[in-house]
């Protein structure tokens, strides 16, 4: 409506967000259904840099919440063709069908789901940031599309360069490398050439 | 179902079981296990402050001779499978999951911002879902990785790759090798025969089950 939620970050700076926005963090929204009386929510664990990467995030995702991770039909009445005339019809069977037939939905939702990979093809230490900040504040879109980013840098790397990314160490010993490949030694393709 | 046992309090005898089960959500969440989580005093205060993520750190549950002050709260988070009894908190301490020597009493509030090594700093079970979306084909290397990233990418089998089809991806690759479409190891075929089907009689009754990534 217009209500806005006030945030404090850990370096101390506050931002103002709609209500539609900051509610996406379940932890957030917990927080504030207290009763808060000064309405401030400080988030400690959250930089002031990454916290506004968290709300870019959720500003777009405000009409779409849970698009990734419960595949979320968009309401009728946030469908960016009807805009609000679809009166009344806000059974979730209605609007399950409505976003099945809706062109303008599926639209929207391709665009998000573009704009999303974008968001995560950042550097590393960003997506870090982002899986933390998404974790400590249980918002499950960009926790699905930080785990995404992060599963990108993984996939289809080999080993050296995976540790040379993450800063691993190898801790184990050559005895125990041989048991480990024994055991799951059937992970292996046989047929991989 | 996985129930493990935990001896809180000798002197109480309570002990609390763990339960898992595979939820149902099977997108990303992977098991959700539910483990009491004992309360220290100081923890008592930060669970007034914030709800969930209440900033407790890996306790080892190894000495349950030391008595350890009221509350058992149940809170969502994961543990390991392994030997060891790791109790951990769902988020908000991003501290490994240490085999080290923090007593339960004790909240470590390590700052992690002077951390780089970026997977290890994760809480196992977000670590966990990174490793759901990687490809099977990687599996067998990120098990020597490193040993958090073994035990990640265990449970990750367990629980994700046990159930999921392997995306073959092999048609997109150079075919260098000169396998191509055929099996290898396949007998060599000196007379082909012929098919007396003809591919017009079976239009009507065939469908395409695979289709290449050509007409994706």
């Amino acid at each position: 409506m217009g209500k806005t939620i006030k945030l404090i970050s850990g370096d101390g700076e506050m931002f103002e967000v709609e209500e539609a926005v900051a509610f996406q963090s379940n932890i957030i929204k917990s927080l504030a259904d207290e009763d808060n009386a000064d309405d401030c929510i400080p988030l400690p664990r959250v930089d002031s840099q990454i916290l506004s990467k968290v709300l870019e995030f959720c500003r777009k995702h405000a009409n779409s919440p849970s698009v990734h991770t419960k595949f979320a039909a968009i309401p009728s009445e946030l469908c960016p063709k009807h805009d609000g005339s679809a009166a009344g019809a806000s059974s979730s069977e209605s609007s399950s069908a409505h976003s099945e037939t809706c062109r303008a939905c599926y639209d929207a939702v391709m665009k998000l789901v573009q704009w999303d990979l974008e968001f995560v093809k950042v550097d590393l230490d960003l997506i870090h940031h982002l899986l933390k900040a998404a974790n400590y504040l249980d918002i499950e879109d960009l926790m699905f599309m930080a785990v995404e980013g992060a599963a990108n840098a993984i996939r289809g790397n080999n080993p050296e360069e995976i540790r040379k990314l993450f800063d691993l160490e190898n801790d184990f010993t050559p005895e125990e490398e041989k048991e480990i490949l024994k055991e799951y030694s059937w992970l292996d393709d046989p047929f991989e050439p | 179902m996985i129930y493990l046992g935990l001896v809180v309090n000798k002197d109480s005898g309570r002990s609390l079981y763990l339960k898992s089960y595979i939820s149902s959500s099977w997108l990303l969440f992977p098991r959700r296990v539910y483990i009491a989580r004992i309360e220290t005093k100081m923890s008592a205060r930060d669970s007034q402050e914030a709800e969930s993520p209440s900033p407790v750190c890996s306790n080892y549950l190894g000495s349950a001779e030391e008595s350890i002050p009221a509350g058992v709260k149940f809170v969502r988070s994961t543990s390991t499978l392994g030997r060891k009894r790791v109790v951990l908190s769902k988020s908000a301490d991003f501290s490994p999951h240490c085999g080290s020597s923090s007593s339960p009493k004790k909240l470590c509030r390590r700052s992690t911002m002077e951390r780089s090594n970026h997977l290890e700093a994760l809480p196992l079970d977000v670590l966990v879902k990174i490793l759901c979306k990687v490809d099977h084909s990687d599996l067998s290397q990120l098990l020597l990785l490193s040993k958090t990233l073994s035990q990640a990418t265990s449970i990750a089998k367990e629980m994700h790759f046990a159930f999921a089809t392997p995306i073959s991806n092999r048609v997109s690759k150079e075919d260098a090798d000169g396998h191509e479409e055929e099996a290898p190891n396949a007998p060599i075929r000196h007379r082909v025969t012929r098919s007396r089907l003809s591919a017009l009689s079976l239009s009507s009754i065939t469908a395409v089950l695979f289709p290449s990534r050509v007409d994706q």
